[in-house]
């Protein structure tokens, strides 16, 4: 399988030169860029509310949009950081804090082509260990059966409940709750319909269109619509004179860029981590390498680098256990997923050999991809700080007409519209109150083929759950969400204990 | 300051009760089969007695904890609310332009300094950009305006 990389490379290439794709591909990280740079609007957001313009497109044309608007997304949100000190995106939160402190000693314009530099080399490591590992995994992947598959979302599930923010037991509650709005619609295995109370829009569940763009978008629009400070762009002039590094910041940022690509590649991986975790522990990592740890936080160039480079090669690498396992281990790519789903295709490690034409050409439109970001982002920065100045009243309202065209137009349903304001309210609470929205995404999206999964194993054990222990790989993986909940209760104690003294 | 933490205890409260009330609901309607055949009802009703339990823990330590309450946005969720009811109201039976009209009127409000000229002004643009964007650049034709019969 792995030995005709190269002309799975060709295909992927042709996939993603096809000038339809390219197209979209363009549009797919100009978009993400754009939203990206309005702080505020992170990935997520983005994501979800161009969600459904995807789905009148080809599967591998809506795919290779999907991702360029994630991609793209976080490489824009570091513009706002640098030059407001608000994230564009949660991603970026760690580059205000040496980006920022750079902008106000007048390199604003160095500080942004060293988040360039530094993403695209974290974005290329993150492609290569992609192009590399997928097809490894994916062969593994193929002897899995549904006992191993159930341990596997389990893991994941648990993983996405002890990062969220906010407790744990809040964090699994949210999961659960959104297994069981997942068992909405009819039941595979009887054909009988579950809580849909007798309405046609209910068969087919409640559509996850609709869920992520009430959850991540409306709620969004609620939090911030009244009380958004204006934005003032400190550094509103950037030449490309004022651009260039000098070789002093090169010595430093080029290996710390490095050492942060090698952070977020192996976050990215894992479940529930994801690229924000990415580029703080770059950060604090870079800080303890550091022969002055003063100079951070006042414009040290390998506080910028590092975690660019960590969050893009974590969101390159966060696609791998999304295709190659089927189970994705944040809710983007929960949303990139469930796009794939809706066109009829399953990720997992069929996909590779059924569809090689969709996934290597994602894969080499991540190429493309991360070029044209590269070429988008320095030379037209201008474009993108004349962005930070729009003001939020005009925005949240043509927002709201994006997320209600964008539900509207999947299904002509007004239905499904109905169902994005009350997630969007429950979304809203849900934030206000700390329950994790991210948890309850993956355990809607990942509901569904848990349940499956779970009566599979039962019907083939005749009952008996010991299978789960008797396999090998299945009992590893049980293992290790055991392990991961024990560390978490354990630190989360150690925790309290510690922050005790303080509190008195 | 209230004497509870308000938040951690209402939504563990109402976790309960969404967990009990879906089991109920669960066992009342659907088979629950045994654990080698399993009915539709199995994974709905254990699912939701584990919500219920865990929202349990969520509210019990939550009661003698004090937290003040995070501030509800009233303003920004009753107007971007009452648009987009308006905008689903009236998509279907008078097309998207007045429908997109509506919404960004409305809901344009939740910024207390919206001057009515501009929140027009921006209504009629984001209807027509709305359709254009939709129509031409996405290649999605939505009807921009119907009469009802």
């Amino acid at each position: 399988m792995s030995g005709d990389l190269t002309s799975n490379i060709l295909l992927g290439l042709q996939t993603a030169l096809q000038p339809d794709n390219l197209w979209f591909c363009f549009l797919g990280v100009l978009l993400g860029t754009i939203i990206g740079v309005v702080p505020g609007i992170g990935a997520l957001t983005a994501i979800a509310m161009l969600f459904p313009i995807t789905l009148h497109l080809q599967p591998t044309s809506a795919i290779i949009m999907l991702a360029g608007i994630f991609y793209g997304s976080s490489y824009g949100g570091s513009t706002a950081s640098i030059l407001l000190n608000v994230p564009g995106d949660p991603n970026a939160a760690a580059t205000c804090l040496d980006g920022y402190p750079m902008a106000r000693q007048g390199r604003a314009g160095v500080a942004l082509t060293l988040v360039a530099g530094g993403s695209f080399i974290g974005g290329s490591v993150g492609i290569l260990l992609m192009m590399a590992f997928s097809p490894l995994l994916a062969s593994l992947a193929l002897k899995f059966g549904p006992p191993e598959y159930f341990a596997l979302m389990t893991l994941g599930l648990l993983a996405a409940a002890i990062i969220s923010e906010g407790s744990m037991v809040k964090g699994l509650a949210m999961v659960l709750l959104g297994i069981f709005l997942g068992t909405i619609g009819t039941d595979v295995y009887t054909g009988i319909e579950r809580f849909t109370f007798g309405s046609p829009s209910l068969t087919d569940g409640i559509s996850m269109v609709a869920v992520t763009m009430g959850l991540f978008g409306i709620s969004e629009v609620y939090a911030t619509a009244t009380d958004r400070a204006e934005n003032v762009a400190r550094q509103s002039k950037i030449t490309f004179r004022s651009m260039l590094p000098t070789w002093d910041d090169i010595r430093r940022a080029a290996p710390a860029a490095l050492r942060g690509t090698g952070v977020g590649a192996i976050l990215g991986i894992l479940p529930g981590a994801g690229s924000t975790i990415a580029a703080f522990m770059s950060y604090s990592l870079e800080k303890r390498l550091s022969k002055d740890p003063s100079r951070f936080g006042r414009g040290a160039v390998e506080g910028v680098t590092a975690p660019e480079a960590a969050n893009n090669a974590a969101d390159q690498t966060a696609f791998i256990p999304t295709l190659t396992l089927g189970i994705p281990g944040k809710p983007t790519m929960a949303i990139i997923m469930g796009a794939l789903m809706i066109h009829g295709i399953q990720p997992g490690p069929l996909m590779l050999t059924q569809k090689p034409d969709l996934f290597w050409g994602l894969v080499m439109s991540f190429w493309v991809g991360n070029l044209l970001l590269l070429v988008l982002n320095l030379p037209l920065i201008g474009i993108w700080i004349r962005l930070l100045t729009i003001p939020y009243k005009l925005l949240f309202p043509a927002i709201l007409v994006f997320i209600c065209l964008g539900v509207y137009s999947v299904n002509r349903n007004p239905f499904e519209v109905w169902t994005v304001l009350a997630f969007g309210g429950l979304g809203y609470v849900m934030r206000l109150y700390g329950f994790p929205i991210a948890a309850l995404l993956l355990g809607f999206v990942l509901g569904p083929m848990v349940e499956e999964n779970f009566r599979r194993t039962m019907i083939i054990a005749r009952g008996s759950p010991a299978i789960f222990i008797e396999r090998p790989l299945s009992a590893a993986i049980l293992v290790l969400a055991v392990l991961a909940v024990g560390i978490a209760v354990f630190s989360g104690l150690k925790r309290r204990r510690a922050a005790f003294p303080v509190a008195e | 300051m209230h004497r509870h933490d308000i938040g951690d205890l209402a939504g563990g409260v109402a976790l309960v009760l969404f967990g009990l009330a879906g089991t109920a609901y669960t066992l009342l309607h659907y088979e629950v089969g045994t654990i080698r055949m399993m009915g539709p009802g199995m994974v709905p009703s254990c699912v939701g007695i584990l919500i219920a339990i865990l929202g349990a823990c969520v509210a019990l330590p939550a009661w003698s904890r004090s937290q003040s309450a995070p501030k509800i946005a009233w303003r920004a969720v009753i107007y971007v609310s009452a648009g987009v009811a308006a905008f689903t109201a009236t998509v279907r039976s008078f097309g998207i332009g007045p429908a997109i009209f509506l919404l960004t009127v409305i809901s344009a409000r939740a910024d207390r300094e919206a001057s009515l000229t501009a929140v027009l002004m921006l209504g009629v643009g984001l209807a027509l950009g709305g359709f254009a964007l939709f129509r031409y650049a996405l290649n999605i034709p939505l009807p921009f305006l119907l009469v009802p019969e």
